[in-house]
């Protein structure tokens, strides 16, 4: 009995580290996951059984049959191998990255845009459009290398499309058409309604990316003092620039955490957790530089302390505003931090839950 | 095939070919990277021929061995995952089958996944005769049982091919000549 609990033990283990070496697509499509591991399982009994020739099986031959089928990382490596190959990002992905970058350069060109604007308005002619046309090329270069090093390790780690899709449940009713509704007798009805509703799962690998990329580009932003681009708040003070800087710290920090739990088995609970965890701490670390930015920005912004002879009533409209966001962002991440925690405490739940309706 | 020949060095003052790091690494590597394409054609032949309820991971791997005469050898980790990927291509479906507690993944291939097998069969064999000649062997194409598009060298077996096949059902081609001459025909 034990020797034979020894033996299972062993494969366990073995297929064990052979499923934590996995790619994340794979990890989370669990009927394939299963399938795959069961076949391996199957595969190690039965050269044991070769090997032991007859006899019965001991745990040497469940350690040779192990042996003989490789390493773990090798034999995990192989599953990755999806995708054509085109320079460093697969085929499939490459529509995907061009579109990535595409957007992330409109909204670069955008942002730029509407600074040179707002200058040419308040400044007239006299703006420098080497300066506008250095921060596009700057931020666009910056933005070329984050997305093409996610789109390369998602390459390497085999992800196709459909891997980002949304998991659609299996019996979605269509849409009945209004003339064949009186058709349907009550039975039938009754049967439509009684079928599961969609769950959805409590993390979605495409949204993790995607969020990470952008909080990571805000980020950088932030710590990148573009605002010395943007008119009548170029020039904000040492004090402030600091303070936003360090705010983009935090910002790179959670975006890079959105970006780990999107490379990671969504069902690794404890290590999303530990992630999700620790993006509570960055985003709840923000707090006391919001409230010292936006209290500050009335007394430090040149151009707002300016309005205060020039025009009292809008620079009482500017801080009552500065107020009332300092409050806003507040009260949000908190409750942000708040919805965080139940996330991390339902999390097992939601996807249990989440698995649950597939598999029906 | 390198990776299992140990050099036999009666004399260890003789300097053996096999025994150079160089010369080894780097036909491994041929090997390997020749192997890649054959070795997916020919898990594919071995389903393709055997009874459906034993094609299962195990036995495929042990049929190669044994129909290759133990020349090609898949390592028994990479097996898996070149049957995940062409279940994925919808080359290949599975089915379950148990003995006794055990369950098996068979595999079988899908019509579809029998047409790529044809052509792919046609055009590897098609390959190696053009170069028998440059190998100095000889390769049979048997066909007096197979037919191979003149376009695209899709395999038709005397068997599979329709009364009233006209064209090569690949790529279009004329091929009723090809049959009537091959097979007999009105």
């Amino acid at each position: 009995m034990s020797q034979e609990l020894n033996q299972t033990q062993i494969v366990k283990e073995f297929l064990k580290e052979i499923k934590n070496k996995l790619p994340g697509w794979l990890k989370d499509n669990k009927p394939e996951l299963k399938e795959v591991l069961s076949e391996l399982e199957s595969h190690i009994w039965e050269k044991a059984e070769e090997i032991a020739a007859g006899q019965e099986i001991q745990i040497v031959h469940v350690q040779q049959a192990v042996q003989a089928l490789g390493n773990p990382r090798d034999i995990a490596a192989e599953y990755k191998k999806r995708g054509t190959p085109k320079i460093w990002i697969s085929q499939e992905l490459f529509p995907g990255y061009i579109k990535t970058f595409g957007i992330v350069v409109a909204v670069i060109v955008g942002v730029n845009l509407i600074s040179v604007i707002v200058d040419a308005v308040s400044n007239g002619l006299s703006w420098d459009l080497f300066s506008y046309l250095d921060g596009i090329w700057s931020s666009a270069l910056g933005a070329f290398l984050i997305v093409t090093v996610i789109f390369v390790a998602l390459s390497v780690e085999g992800y196709l499309p459909e891997d980002f899709k949304k998991a659609r449940g299996k019996y979605q009713l269509k849409p009945i058409p209004s003339e064949k509704v009186d058709k349907l007798d009550g039975i039938e009805r009754k049967w439509q309604e009684k079928r599961p509703k969609q769950v959805k799962p409590p993390l979605r690998r495409g949204e993790l990316l995607v969020g990470g990329i952008i909080t990571l580009l805000i980020g950088i932003a932030m710590f990148a003092e573009v605002w010395v681009y943007i008119p009548l708040v170029e020039d904000i003070g040492l004090q402030l620039t600091y303070y936003i800087r360090l705010m983009g710290v935090f910002t790179i920090a959670g975006g890079i955490i959105y970006l780990m739990q999107s490379m990671m088995e969504l069902t690794n609970y404890t290590g999303q957790r530990i992630l999700m965890g620790l993006h509570i701490v960055a985003d709840v670390a923000v707090i006391p530089f919001t409230v010292l930015l936006l209290t500050n920005a009335v007394l430090a912004v040149p151009s707002i302390v300016l309005l205060q002879g020039t025009n009292p009533a809008l620079y009482a409209n500017i801080a009552l505003g500065c107020n009332v966001i300092t409050w806003i962002s507040v009260v949000g991440t908190i409750i942000g931090a708040i919805s965080n925690i139940y996330k991390i405490v339902t999390l097992r739940l939601k996807f249990e839950e989440y698995h649950q309706n597939q598999q029906i | 095939m390198i990776k299992r020949i140990r050099p036999i060095n009666p004399d260890p003052k003789t300097d053996l070919l096999l025994s150079r790091e160089d010369f080894r690494s780097y036909v491994e590597n041929w090997e390997s990277e020749l192997l890649r394409g054959i070795s997916t054609l020919a898990v594919l032949v071995v389903i393709d021929s055997g009874d459906s309820e034993q094609m299962y991971g195990y036995n495929i791997l042990n049929e190669l061995k044994r129909r290759t005469n133990n020349m090609l050898i898949l390592e028994e980790g990479n097996l898996y995952p070149t049957l995940r990927k062409l279940k994925q291509a919808s080359i290949l479906e599975t089915r379950d089958i148990y003995e006794g507690k055990r369950k098996r993944i068979c595999y079988y291939l899908t019509p579809y996944g029998q047409q790529v097998f044809q052509h792919l069969s046609g055009a590897f064999s098609k390959l190696v005769e053009s170069m028998s000649d440059m190998f100095k062997i000889d390769v049979n194409l048997q066909s007096e049982k197979y037919i191979y598009c003149p376009n695209c060298t899709m395999r038709y077996s005397a068997e599979e091919l329709g009364e009233d096949q006209m064209y090569c059902s690949a790529c279009g081609f004329h091929i009723r000549d090809q049959i009537d001459r091959i097979f007999g025909g009105s």
